[in-house]
């Protein structure tokens, strides 16, 4: 198996902080990979340094084989990397319709021209109209397509926010924490849902509290302490991993 | 070299742009509590001047003496444009709606529609002309600093801005009402968690800001003695060109930028047209915002 | 593909032929020159709505590229007799590239440092107009600009004018019309509500705002450029800031982000002074006044981008133009 993406000895600091300190790890193509760790361990961090939306320190990043570190977050976004984020960013005065819109455009691109003649770009525009529909229909959006998205329920903001993102129709996704805030049968039918996405194929890189799904659903999980990066293997290890049992202890008590 | 001339217009400057900065300083309070500029401020300098006007003509007062009635027509303008233009858009109080941006620029027009409204009002009143205080009650003694001309006016604008901002320290740092204003303009959640009724200090920060303002306009009308309906807009712009380059929400980068403002107006007298020194202001505003976008005093974490 | 949009069709029909009809059995050239003036307030009001309402870039600077067509096609046209196509044309490049050079630096800025920026320019453009004598002849104004020409024929009469506007206004709304409903109008839409997330959606927010400014300038050229010659003299008193409130009156009165609401919003703001014109010299007071009570009690405007987006949207999708 080769890896989609590589991190190498990544480090990101605030004023001294380290908040991710020289963490390394890969994620293959088609896992389904769980970033785990208490709160404040840097997983955001982490994300965020992927995503471009923050520059790393020290460290580098691989994707798809060429190097991505310090790339502005359009640039990750075109090459295929699709984030949701933790707290929630739909765009509230538009669309449900024109925020899944939002991330089928980042992937076909818009042009002013193409606004202007319509049949410039026809093409674009059908795929752009077909991966929007279809990202509304998989998460079952598409009666609320004509909502104004702050007008949603915050389950179902949650899921539009990842159907944006998948509208980008990306290869790696970034899931920062998607069940947090959903009930019990939400969180069931999210966890149904992201295991789908992986059969069908999608790379996963997944940041979430709730455990029982993390076991469930990851093929590998990535744990981090403070910025430190403190365990890497499949679900069962990892739980019985004496480092990660001492990280959450020390954390919840 | 000390060139008399040269130092007289910078010194002339500094005490235009020390207006700027008193007129600033209301802008700067009420965006640090609220984020929403208050457009009608230069409406209450306009007013701080047109009350001078009545106090020394029709009430015949020595220059000043029209200060209770400056003091007072600012403060009931101050709360008149709070309860009008900002009020009604503020039904909730959480943070997130209180600073939200659709309130932010609704304020905004709101206040910029009322200073209209204000202003033409005014017009109609005074019919556009500039009126003039008269000589005797004018504070036009001409005064020698050091080989320096100056008037009495200018002396006194000076004076007053930093008679008012020290007395501004005093009551942001020294009383309940200055800390109940820092607290709301740091962290408004905390401040309504400890009890701090948030709408109280709104008001006290449009009365704060609004007596600056007019008494604002009261030193400048004696201190050049004329006196129009729009002249609160060439100021309140310049005001809050200096807000922006200052950093939005520091007092001190306010007044800095302020005198800033007003001593490279001095200095581009010495070398443009009088005509063209209307643009200097802006010029400097956008050449400050293109290499700062956000200022050049911005408060850390605001 | 059958693209319905029986409104715009509405609108071209009461502009081309309503209205000049009216004008022609009851009017008088007053009405006919308001008629004017609110088609070329409706294409302001269209480009700021473009800027403000779906790009979210609060904006004070109208008179800037208003008045920089204006004077250029008062000046080409004096000096060197150009004839129309070539006047709107030069009125829409220079404008673009004009609002393309400031726009750079200034689209970055945060919606209130944007918002005095744009102020500070309407400014710089008025002192400019009023001191830069040689070029624009200062306070006077610029006085006996020709009529419109096209090629060896002059237009002139009330309804030729009208005609020329009419024609180049319903051209720049559908322009703004085009790129507001438009996935292209989405992407503007995403990076005013959030410009980080609409990066790393993979939109480049600052390309995009810089466009939206361009195209307003440009745009507000044209209008400008009507403007001259309908006008025939240009003095640095059009172009104040107090002018630029105008615009954003019309804007928000009409609803922010509507096209509808443009050419609703430039019949309040040019039509409701001139009723109050007997009471005196109200016209800023009366459009100070409009901003405030609407601003008050129409928050959403009088066809807000809400209402006219689900009314296109409505049609695209039962047209199956938006599914399929
Ligand atoms: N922009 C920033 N500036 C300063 N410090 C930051 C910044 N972002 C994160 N931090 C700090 O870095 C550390 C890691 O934060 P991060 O958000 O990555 O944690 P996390 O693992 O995502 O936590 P959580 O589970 O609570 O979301 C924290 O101590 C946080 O305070
Ligand atoms: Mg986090």
């Amino acid at each position: 198996m080769s890896s989609l993406l590589e991190i190498d000895r990544l480090s990101r600091h605030f004023h001294g902080l380290r908040a991710v300190d020289e963490v390394s790890f890969g994620v293959n193509r088609g896992e389904l990979v769980g970033l785990i760790g208490p709160n404040g361990a840097g997983k955001t961090t982490v994300f965020n340094c992927i995503a471009g939306t923050l520059a790393p320190t020290l460290g580098e990043l691989r994707f798809d084989g060429a190097r991505i570190t310090g790339f502005a977050p359009e640039r990750v976004a075109a090459l295929g990397i699709a984030r949701t984020f933790q707290n929630l960013r739909v765009f509230p005065d538009i669309t449900v319709y024109d925020n899944v819109s939002v991330g089928a455009i980042g992937r076909a691109g818009v042009s002013f021209a193409g606004a202007l003649l319509p049949f410039l770009e026809r093409g674009r525009t059908r795929r752009i109209a077909d991966s929007t529909s279809t990202a509304l229909e998989r998460f079952g959006l598409a009666a609320h397509a004509g909502t104004l998205a702050g007008n949603l329920s915050y389950g179902q903001k949650k899921l539009l926010e990842i159907a944006r993102a998948l509208a980008l129709e990306p290869k790696l996704l970034l899931l920062d924490e998607p069940a947090a805030g959903l009930n019990g049968n939400e969180t069931e039918a999210l966890a149904v849902l992201v295991r789908d996405l992986r059969d069908a194929g999608l790379t996963i890189l997944l940041v979430e509290h709730d455990m029982p799904m993390v076991m469930r659903v990851c093929d590998r999980i990535v744990v981090l302490d403070s910025g430190r990066l403190i365990a890497d293997g499949a679900p069962a290890q990892v739980r019985a991993d004496a480092a990660v049992r001492a990280a959450y202890l020390g954390d919840d008590s | 070299m000390f060139d008399s001339f040269v130092a007289g217009q910078l010194a002339i400057g500094a005490s235009v742009g020390l207006t700027y900065a008193l007129v600033a300083i209301g802008f700067t309070l009420i965006y640090r509590v609220l984020s929403a500029v208050n457009f009608a401020h230069g409406e209450v300098y306009t007013l701080g001047a047109f009350a001078t006007l009545v106090a020394v003509t029709t009430l015949k007062a020595p220059p000043l003496a029209a200060v209770p009635l400056v003091i007072v027509v600012g403060l009931a303008a101050g709360l008149g444009i709070e309860r009008v233009a900002f009020r009604p858009f503020r039904r909730f109080t959480d943070e997130a709606s209180l600073k939200s941006r659709a309130v932010r620029e609704a304020t905004l027009l709101s206040s910029l529609a009322l200073g209209i409204v204000g202003r033409e009002a005014m017009d109609q009143v005074w019919h556009g002309q500039w009126l003039a205080i008269p000589q005797d009650k004018m504070l036009n003694q001409p005064v020698n600093l050091g080989g320096v001309m100056l008037s009495a006016g200018e002396l006194a604008i000076a004076g007053l801005s930093l008679v008012l901002l020290v007395g501004l320290q005093w009551l942001l740092l020294r009383t309940r009402v200055g800390l109940e204003i820092r607290a709301v303009s740091s962290n408004l959640v905390g401040a309504q968690f400890s009890g701090i009724d948030i709408n109280r200090v709104v008001l006290a920060t449009f009365a704060v800001g609004s007596i600056l303002g007019a008494l604002a306009g009261m030193v400048v009308s004696l201190a050049y003695g004329s006196i129009q309906s729009s002249m609160g807009l060439t100021v309140v712009l310049k005001a809050f060109v200096a807000m922006v380059i200052g950093g939005l929400t520091s007092i001190p980068g306010a007044v800095v930028a302020g005198v800033l403002i007003g001593v490279a107006e001095g200095a581009a007298s010495l070398w443009v047209a009088s005509a063209w020194t209307e643009m200097v202001a802006y010029v400097l505003l956008i050449f400050t915002l293109i290499f700062f976008p956000r200022g050049l005093f911005r408060r850390r974490g605001a | 593909m059958n693209r319905p949009l029986p409104l715009g069709w509405l609108l071209a029909a009461v502009i081309l032929v309503v209205v000049p009809a009216a004008l022609w059995l009851f009017g008088s050239a007053y009405a006919a020159r308001l008629a004017q003036l609110v088609l070329i307030t409706a294409l302001l009001a269209a480009a700021l709505n473009l800027l403000i309402g779906t790009a979210g870039l609060l904006s004070l600077d109208t008179v800037v590229y208003y008045g920089f067509g204006a004077y250029l096609t008062a000046i080409l046209s004096t000096n060197y007799g150009t004839t129309l196509p070539t006047e709107i044309l030069a009125a829409a490049a220079a404008g673009a590239l004009l609002g393309g050079l400031i726009g750079w630096p200034l689209v970055r800025l945060a919606s209130i440092f944007f918002a005095v920026a744009t102020m500070g320019l309407a400014t710089i453009f008025h002192t400019t107009v009023l001191n830069w004598v040689d070029l624009t002849r200062g306070p006077m104004g610029y006085r006996g600009i020709p009529a419109f020409k096209l090629g060896e024929f002059t237009i002139d009469g009330w309804a030729g004018n009208y005609y020329v506007i009419a024609v180049v206004v319903l051209g720049g709304v559908w322009i703004v019309h085009r790129l507001t409903h438009s996935y292209y109008g989405n992407a503007m839409r995403a990076a005013r509500e959030d410009e980080d997330c609409a990066r790393a959606m993979g939109l480049s927010p600052h390309a995009l705002k810089l466009q939206a400014y361009a195209v307003h300038a440009s745009l507000m050229s044209v209008a400008g450029a009507l403007y001259a010659h309908a006008n025939n003299f240009l003095s640095p008193d059009n172009f104040v800031l107090l002018e630029s409130g105008l615009t954003l009156t019309a804007v928000v009165v009409g609803g922010l982000g509507s096209l509808p609401g443009a050419f609703i919003g430039a019949l309040v703001v040019v039509l409701v002074p001139e009723l109050l014109r007997p009471l005196g010299n109200l016209r800023a007071f009366g459009f100070g006044m409009i901003l405030f009570l609407s601003i008050l009690f129409l928050p959403r405007g009088l066809w807000s981008e809400v209402s006219s987006l689900a009314f296109v949207r409505r049609h695209l999708f039962r047209e199956g133009w938006l599914k399929r």
